[in-house]
């Protein structure tokens, strides 16, 4: 019979196989982290002794249960001290989040104990309150990935309301794609941003959605031109100014997420800022939403980098939110339906 | 076999126009079609597809994003869509890991950076590459069975014309 503890202390194994990253957690009460794992090519390799292709959906196959045991004895937790299983449901690739999906669905029924599916965005926004708990609410949330640019606003913890985000290309893709076209390589986004440093912002490129009254951005614009400026040069037979490139198309792509982060903020009035996803890495982009909040003397949030990139915490600390809203909910031992949701943006659910 | 395929072309001179002859394509599909989507970076594979998608009944305020990151994203239209994206898929075994060879799908799928593989041209694919001539301007070439690129010469509402080999 499943007892569960008090609130502060309940035990949760989050599990992540939305996309390219295999993680699992092992989290105390709602932020508590006890380990995170995310297996690396490195781990992969090690583990595999072979090259293992980086998007196969069987290499989640492969390793979930060791990652899922790795994160267990890490956080010196044991099968029968788990009290939930929160598990990414979507969005993503069907294929890769059935693998993480079927592990939590049989180790929760074998277990006996509740599971909960939830929303990878929705973890990444959870993670600003890994790194400080009391954030005041609303808290408004700023997400730019590879795979994602959004702005959510957060009223009530967990809550979260879609307000806008990309219409075309998300940021970190179109950073990675001008790496491509500067020849830095792909992905290559990190790559872009350490050659802005040594450049200056002197060569225009429209910004991504400036005047548009709404709260979306567009970063095709700003990459298609990148590739036109290249060509410019090229046919000119001048050498390309790489650093001022790299500088240029930094500077358009910040100033188009901070004044959309600015505009929702006048739109919505949070008590709090935060930014998540892995080009919250961008040196320019943490420099540039930090300063924001300070002008503006709202708390700015932006987790450690291990938890701006996909990983399990994240996913356990949403789900140990959603669960403690409402234990008594039979709901969550009916779970053996649930099946995945690859496209699905949390607004309001 | 060569010569039951047309080549057709049309020139469009903004983002907008590249978007309406996009809808105007997507308006014209039927469960089944394959839409293959080539050209370089930024020549404007995904706005295309926002117009395909448009046409094929996608809700307007439903964003139709670049799967280059989450490599397939579905639709609901009128029919349902899968938009693919090829771009970061390195071989064949990837292909097949990411459920790309799905035989259960009764839709129109829409594949960004198709030729990078060598996907099977069959009656039911329209096969289109875009040329960005410069930043606002495209050309876009579409090959697909010769009856097909008839019908659509005649409907389009742009000056789409059949190309003489």
């Amino acid at each position: 019979m499943y007892h569960p503890r008090v609130e502060n202390e309940i035990i949760t194994l989050g599990i992540e196989t939305s996309c390219d990253e295999t993680a699992a957690s092992i989290l105390k009460g709602r932020f508590e982290i006890l380990s995170s794992v995310v297996a690396s090519q490195n781990e992969i390799h090690s583990i595999y002794g072979g090259v293992v292709p980086e998007l196969a959906c069987r290499k989640h196959c492969e390793i979930i249960r060791s990652i899922a045991h790795e994160s267990l004895d890490k956080a010196d937790v044991v099968l029968n001290d788990l009290d939930l299983v929160a598990v990414t449901r979507g969005p993503g690739l069907v294929g890769a989040l059935l693998v993480g999906l079927s592990y939590a669905k049989a180790l929760a029924w074998g277990m006996k104990i509740p599971l909960v599916g939830v929303n990878h965005l929705e973890g990444h926004v959870m993670s600003a309150f890994l790194a400080q708990p009391r954030i005041p609410l609303p808290n408004l949330s700023l997400l730019v990935s590879g795979g994602h640019t959004e702005l959510f606003i957060m009223n009530e913890l967990g809550k979260l309301e879609w307000i806008g985000g990309t219409r075309d290309d998300a940021a970190g893709e179109a950073y990675d794609k001008v790496a491509k076209m500067l020849g830095l390589g792909y992905p290559g986004g990190p790559e872009v941003d350490r050659m802005s440093r040594s450049g200056s912002a002197t060569i225009k490129v429209p910004a991504a959605m400036m005047n548009s009254s709404d709260l979306d951005f567009s970063f095709s614009g700003p990459k298609t031109a990148v590739k036109h400026i290249i060509e410019d040069y090229k046919n000119k037979g001048l050498s390309l100014p790489v650093e001022d490139i790299c500088a240029s198309f930094q500077a358009s792509v910040v100033r188009a997420l901070i004044n959309k982060t600015l505009f929702a903020i006048e739109k919505t009035n949070p008590a709090s800022i935060s930014l998540s996803g892995g080009v919250a890495a961008n040196g320019a982009l943490r420099e540039a939403f930090l300063r924001l909040g300070e002008e503006l003397g709202l708390p700015a949030i932006i987790p450690k980098l291990e938890l701006c990139q996909d990983n399990a915490a994240m996913i356990a600390s949403a789900g140990a939110n959603r669960y403690l809203s409402n234990p008594k909910d039979k709901a969550w031992l009916d779970f053996l339906e649930m099946d995945p949701k690859s496209s699905w943006i949390p607004n309001g659910d | 076999m060569k010569n039951m395929f047309l080549e057709a072309i049309v020139l469009t001179n903004s983002v907008s126009m590249t978007i309406e002859f996009g809808k105007f394509l997507g308006s014209k599909l039927v469960a089944g079609y394959s839409v293959f989507l080539n050209g370089e970076l930024g020549a404007g594979k995904t706005t295309f597809a926002k117009g395909l998608c448009t046409g094929l009944g996608v809700d307007k305020n439903f964003h139709v994003r670049s799967p280059t990151f989450s490599l397939i994203n579905e639709y609901r239209g009128k029919l349902p869509v899968r938009h693919v994206d090829l771009f970061r898929i390195e071989n064949e075994e990837e292909l097949q890991n990411i459920g790309f060879f799905d035989q259960n799908f009764k839709g129109v799928l829409v594949i960004e950076w198709a030729n990078k593989f060598n996907l099977e041209h069959t009656n039911d694919t329209i096969s289109i590459f875009l040329d960005d001539v410069d930043l606002n301007s495209r050309e876009i070439k579409l090959t697909a069975r010769s009856n097909l690129i008839k019908t659509l010469v005649e409907l389009s509402p742009l000056d789409l014309k059949v190309v003489n080999n």
